[in-house]
């Protein structure tokens, strides 16, 4: 028979069936694939297509508050829309909201789990992927989890990031209960701003202005409008107030006034003011219109002050408060001469100035203290610092008083408030600076100078709320729900230090993950006493949002076991070891947190609360699962899931008591968000119910927090005693353990800077010149590109920014400044500071400092495993720096600008 | 009707038993059993009618035991697998049957198959040639939609891709097929001393880089219609245009399918579909039907594969690390082209028909 194949011309009908006989399907027997069509012959002939909607929640950026309805045909998704009765959108989605479509289609996500053959890691390696079964993987994760657990459960770290938003179990939770004290997020490093508002007036974000109301907002460094909410960001959004809130306050007769390196386009509208200055000295800007209302012009909210803040109480030589034997802060009351502690009923007329002699210690009012503080801090001081004139400086400060119509009331509901319609806001391009939270403080102060704080027209928490509550201890607010810890460090202290991003010398710190990466490439230098061995990343890209992002990947490459649960292959999971892939937003269940805020209902502002819900809007396009199954699926693996002090039990704080889990049982994402709706609105809900969110509208007046504790009932921090206190017992422990100052800091100011109240310290490691670089570099947020999942890879966007944004993807000059460098629109230069460097494009625009360079976004990712669409566009985060010296002492986050020369390539 | 003669072929008493109790008492059919090493000898001398083999059979053996099945033409095969305490079977078309009730029908089917087809010559052609296609389309549908593991592996050197290298044979058919076919079997032939799990990954890691999409620069674009195609729609139009069509031809994917529906591995699948409905109804006597899914095959080729595919292979054999994947990719490419060039001669003849038709017209 074989002598039939050779010499002789064989058909291609016979050659079909010797081919089909070898290589066919019916060959391969038991493997071969399952047909993939249901046969219906006769029901769906020529069918129409079946058209439907359905809701969900967009998680687009990291709020996920917008609502979305999805159009699907025959199951695919082919548009994405608001919803109308969602009041912070308003039936409307952003371009990176209708980008949803592309992100789930997205060719190039990961589809399946992946394991790295080749153990040598770097850009330049190839990985070797080699596509495994979830039973495979999760085997091999789980096993390794369960020896390190075993072994030392230190050497296991969770390192999150914004994308995390829409999963259940946090982050914090999931390590303690593994029994690891390390957990840290890769959004850390320009998180400064979070430190000044939480321990002040109990916002974790902000302060925000009031849209309602206020009719005059000093903006110094903050991103506004389209940053964040371009169609939601109603009174939330980490880089301001949405759009449509934006422009409702400047469309009723708000003004605005922009101090800031560049001109934000909400600052060129009529109606607003662009002030330049130069970065990294806007804490004199602020200390001299502190000068100025208190020393030329003479006028501040003396009942707020005095009432509603800490400045009546007595200080002691040392800066602490002086206190009775109850440990209760004590005011010196001018009506008898007496020192009464802050709640003491009889209080009637506290003194703010002055010196007093209590039981034979001198004393002063913390508002005296204040007072000194920024006397030497005038207009003309500052002019020199800030290149803004001083005349500028006292033309704002007094447009502040006559605007804070200090003295008057509004009537709100049933309740009347002090009307203080004029807010100082701050952000990132202010704070995130060496005296950065300084800085913040320092704003916060004028706030409360002027009484325009949590009451109508003021400077307002994030959410509304009771955000904060009384302190029996103090009298001084204390947070509901602390995010930054800004107590003392009593108790807390240890060493050797047990926590990789070591907190324990950053007590009051956010999330510090470049300190981590310096501490997990040399760990005996900080004095941790083991090394990282397992690594597991999700929702976070600590390499691409980090300064120095070379030293990240060196670092990572260190940690022998690296495990990342990802949607396409960023940056981490290029460095990763196994990669679990997770679904799309439009697979998975979702259900926000119950938010407060403020939006508009038929035109009118409202105040309301609300929970976005979706179960999955479409079939899972690729083998894929939701974060939160495969985090309950390792813990189960691992054997942290079940029992009092498992997951399980941890995860019950949030659940009320009817719908807390059974601590033995195992449940899926869908049980758990099932549990917190339920928990949240009542047995009815339903986390698959076919409505896109729970809602309810309440009073107004509940948007203020003045409105949960009135006059009298509670006060702020105007004076930072607490900060000085944590300095006092950083210092005391350090000594104790036989450590000079904070590894790391070796000659450089650290301690100089806990104190309780802001001023301007002379410090070589934050110049305010260098005569090597001439130039400072400056950044912001781009509202297409916000470092979330599938966006700077997303085509759609793309063309969006392409098309819209003349400022994205380029180098950023004023022309006079490129005159003199020789430089001239479309010019290849390399951007070089003292930490690396970066290049792009010169893009010519009036709308810069002259001193300044802008980059905008955090654009030219490094990953060989993205598209490369999203390797286009100069990186900042190149040029900037984490080490010590450089970063902020308090909240120990980096330097958000640098100074660096423009080299012609 | 002629009595059938069965052959099994297992070392697996039980199964033999199994066989034997079940057929029993059926009149048309003897039933045979031998032992792997003997059942070379028994296909030699006995030529049975058919053939069911215990899949666990050592894979020399296999191997060599469907090479030999592959030169009957009157002989039918089936492949049995004890799993699980049920028998599972696998017959010409992939359906599986897990009862022995069934199996008594599976046999029992290729026997009036083989009664039918010997009736209708003509037919035989067509139904065969359709059911050729559909399990080369299914080959080629398997591969893109299997990660590699060691069954993949084992089933694959059973194939024999051997007998197309050195042959004198000259084939009607693009050279790609044979090289491919070559190709392939050389990757066999070079790591049969290899320890299987390394055999194993580098197909994996070879399958990953070339179907999966990790990224753009990781590997070739992924295989998906959506990518290789440029002409202003979306990938979510040519989706949907790729719904409409798999509904008009009266199917559905599955629920449990995880990729998306314009991969090329889906749509290779959606062929042999469209292959196996033409065959099954030009068995069933119903001529128009079958011709409908023919001509829907053709039409799918042109509107859909045959756009796209082509540029897909020829940046994925860039990336082919292992000659089985390079083999595999010239010989996918290769029978793609041939259909399209068979279905544009077609297009061709039918053209001058209407051409000599139309000035009587």
């Amino acid at each position: 028979m074989e002598g039939n194949m050779h010499n002789r011309k064989i058909t291609r009908r016979e050659f079909l069936k010797i081919s089909s006989g070898i290589i066919s399907a019916t060959a391969l027997g038991t493997i071969a694939v399952k047909s993939p069509f249901t046969k219906l012959e006769g029901l769906l002939k020529s069918a129409q297509a079946e058209k439907s909607y359905k809701y969900g929640v967009c998680r687009m950026c990291q709020q996920q508050y917008c609502s979305l309805k999805a159009h699907l045909s025959d199951g695919i998704v082919t548009m994405v829309e608001g919803v109308p009765d969602s009041l912070l959108s308003n039936g409307t989605l952003c371009a990176r909201g209708n980008s949803a479509i592309p992100q789930h289609y997205n060719p190039y996500r990961i589809k399946s789990p992946l394991r790295r053959t080749n153990p040598k890691k770097g850009w330049d390696e190839d990985p070797g992927w080699e596509e495994i079964s979830w039973e495979e993987a999760l085997s091999i994760v789980g096993e390794r989890m369960k020896k390190v657990r075993q072994e030392d459960p230190r050497k296991f770290v969770y390192n999150q990031g914004f994308s995390r938003t829409g999963i259940f179990i946090g982050d914090t939770s999931y390590v303690k209960a593994f029994g690891s004290p390390n957990a840290f997020r890769s959004n850390g490093p320009l998180c400064a701003l979070h430190f000044a508002p939480s321990s002040t007036i109990g916002t974790f974000l902000g302060p925000n202005f009031d849209w309602t109301h206020t009719k005059y907002c000093l903006n110094i460094g903050r991103n506004m409008g389209p940053s964040t909410g371009v169609a939601g960001g109603g009174s939330r959004g980490d880089g301001g107030i949405g759009v449509r809130y934006f422009m409702y306050a400047m469309d009723n007769g708000m003004k605005l006034v922009s101090v800031d390196p560049r001109c934000q386009p909400e600052a060129s509208r009529p109606n607003a003011r662009w002030v330049p200055i130069l970065p990294g000295t806007e804490l004199a800007f602020v200390l001299a219109i502190t000068h100025v209302l208190l020393y030329e012009i003479g006028v501040f909210d003396r009942e707020f002050v005095t009432w509603r803040t800490n400045g009546p109480y007595l200080t002691k030589e040392d800066g602490f408060y002086l206190t009775n034997k109850d440990g209760k802060p004590l005011m010196m009351d001018l009506t008898d001469s007496t020192a009464k502690p802050f709640d003491d009923p009889s209080l009637t007329d506290p003194a703010l100035e002055g010196e007093f002699e209590v039981e034979g210690e001198k004393v002063i009012p913390a508002f005296a203290h204040l007072l000194a503080s920024v006397r030497e801090y005038t207009p003309e001081w500052a002019e020199k610092l800030t290149d803004i004139p001083a005349e500028e400086i006292r033309t704002i400060t007094n447009e502040l008083v006559d605007n804070a119509q200090i003295g008057s009331t509004i009537k709100i509901d049933d309740m009347v408030f002090p009307y203080r319609p004029v807010a100082v806001i701050t952000g990132r391009g202010a704070v995130s600076h060496k005296r950065g939270v300084l800085c913040n403080l320092a704003v916060i102060t004028i706030n409360m100078l002027l009484g325009a704080v949590g009451v109508p027209g003021g400077v307002q928490s994030d959410t509304w709320g009771a955000h904060f509550k009384p302190n029996e201890k103090d009298g001084l607010v204390t947070l509901v729900s602390e995010a930054v810890p800004w107590y003392s460090t009593s108790g807390e202290f240890t060493y050797p230090p047990q926590k990789v991003d070591l907190k324990e010398y950053y007590p009051v710190s956010h999330h510090i993950p470049h300190v981590a990466f310096n501490v997990i490439a040399d760990p005996k230098k900080y004095g941790l006493e083991y090394e990282v061995d397992t690594f597991l990343i999700y929702g976070g890209n600590s390499i691409q949002h980090n300064c120095a992002p070379d030293n990240v990947v060196k670092s990572l490459s260190t940690i022998p076991f690296v495990v990342a649960i990802s949607y396409h292959m960023d940056e981490p999971a290029w460095m990763a070891d196994v990669i679990l892939p997770e679904d799309s937003n439009l697979e998975r269940y979702i259900a926000g947190r119950a938010y407060n805020d403020v939006g508009l209902k038929d035109g009118k502002p409202v105040a309301y609360t609300q929970t976005n819900i979706q179960s999955p809007v479409v079939e899972r396009l690729y083998d894929t699962r939701q974060p939160d199954d495969i985090f309950i699926e390792l813990a189960d693996r691992t054997g942290f899931l079940y029992g009092e002090k498992g997951l399980n039990a941890d995860l019950n704080r949030n659940f009320s008591d009817e719908y807390k889990l059974d601590v033995n049982k195992k449940y899926t994402t869908k049980d758990l968000l099932d549990r917190q709706v339920k928990s949240q609105w009542g047995a009815e809900a339903d986390i698959e119910a076919d409505v896109p969110f729970y809602q309810e509208i309440v009073p107004f007046k509940k948007r203020y927090g003045y409105s949960y504790f009135p006059e009298r009932t509670t006060r702020h921090r105007i004076y930072f005693e607490h900060l000085l206190g944590v300095g006092r017992d950083l210092q005391g422990y350090l000594k104790e353990n036989g450590l000079k100052t904070v590894p790391g800091w070796d000659g450089k100011k650290f301690f100089e800077y806990y104190i309780p109240l802001p001023e301007w310290i002379d410090d070589p490691d934050a110049p305010l010149q260098d005569s090597e670089y001439p130039l400072r570099v400056i950044n912001w947020k781009t509202p297409q590109f916000i470092g979330l999942v599938g966006g700077l890879d997303n085509p759609w966007l793309h063309e969006v920014s392409r098309n819209f944004d003349p400022y994205t993807f380029g180098i950023c000059i004023n022309p006079s400044t490129a005159r003199i460098y020789g430089l001239k629109s479309g010019d290849h230069v390399v951007v070089e500071s003292r930490y690396g460097q970066t290049e792009g494009n010169v893009i010519l625009t009036e709308t810069m400092h002259p001193i300044c360079v802008g980059i905008a976004g955090n654009l030219g990712r490094k990953s060989a495993g993205l598209n490369p669409i999203a390797l286009s566009g100069p990186c900042y985060n190149h040029l900037l720096t984490g080490e010590e010296g450089r970063i902020d002492p308090i909240a120990g986050q980096i330097p958000i600008s640098e100074w660096v020369r423009v080299i012609k390539a | 009707m002629n009595k059938k003669l069965v052959l099994v072929i297992s070392s697996n008493q039980l199964l033999k038993e199994i066989i034997h109790e079940t057929q029993r008492d059926r009149v048309s059919s003897k039933i045979l059993d031998c032992e792997p090493n003997l059942a070379l000898s028994k296909i030699q001398n006995l030529k049975p009618d058919v053939i069911l083999i215990d899949e666990m059979v050592d894979t020399a053996y296999l191997e060599k035991i469907l090479a030999q099945v592959r030169k009957l033409e009157r002989t039918r095969s089936i492949v049995i697998n004890l799993q699980k305490n049920e028998i599972i079977l696998i017959d010409s078309r992939r359906a599986t049957i897990k009862r022995v009730t069934d199996l008594t029908e599976a046999i029992m089917t290729e026997y009036m198959q083989n009664t039918s087809v010997l009736s209708k010559n003509d037919i035989l052609i067509d139904v065969e040639t359709a059911n050729n296609l559909a399990n080369i389309y299914g080959f080629l549908a398997t591969i893109f939609d299997t990660r590699p593991d060691s069954e993949l592996v084992r089933r694959l050197k059973a194939l024999g891709m051997s007998s197309f290298v050195g042959s004198d044979a000259t084939y009607d058919v693009t050279e790609e097929i044979i090289e491919g076919l070559s190709q392939m079997s050389v990757f066999f032939k070079d790591t049969s001393n290899s320890p299987e799990e390394e055999v194993v990954q580098q197909l994996a890691i070879d399958w990953t880089r070339l179907f999966r999409g990790l990224s753009p620069d990781y590997g070739p674009p992924p295989p998906y219609e959506a990518v290789y195609i440029d002409d202003g729609r979306t990938h979510t139009e040519i989706m949907e245009a790729l719904n409409h069509f798999y509904h008009d031809c009266g199917s559905i994917v599955e629920e449990d399918y995880t990729n998306r529906i314009d991969y090329l591995g889906l749509e290779l699948a959606f062929l042999a579909f469209l292959s196996e409905r033409e065959a099954l109804h030009l068995q069933a006597g119903d001529i128009d039907q079958s011709n409908y899914y023919r001509d829907k095959a053709r039409d799918f080729i042109d509107q859909h594969i045959g756009l796209w595919a082509e540029k897909f292979f020829a940046s994925a054999v860039e990336y082919a690390k292992t000659d089985f994947f390079q083999g595999f990719l010239v010989f996918a490419r290769g029978v793609i082209a041939q259909i399209v060039e068979q279905n544009q001669e077609m297009d061709t003849k039918e053209a001058r028909i209407e051409n000599a038709v139309s000035p009587q017209q």
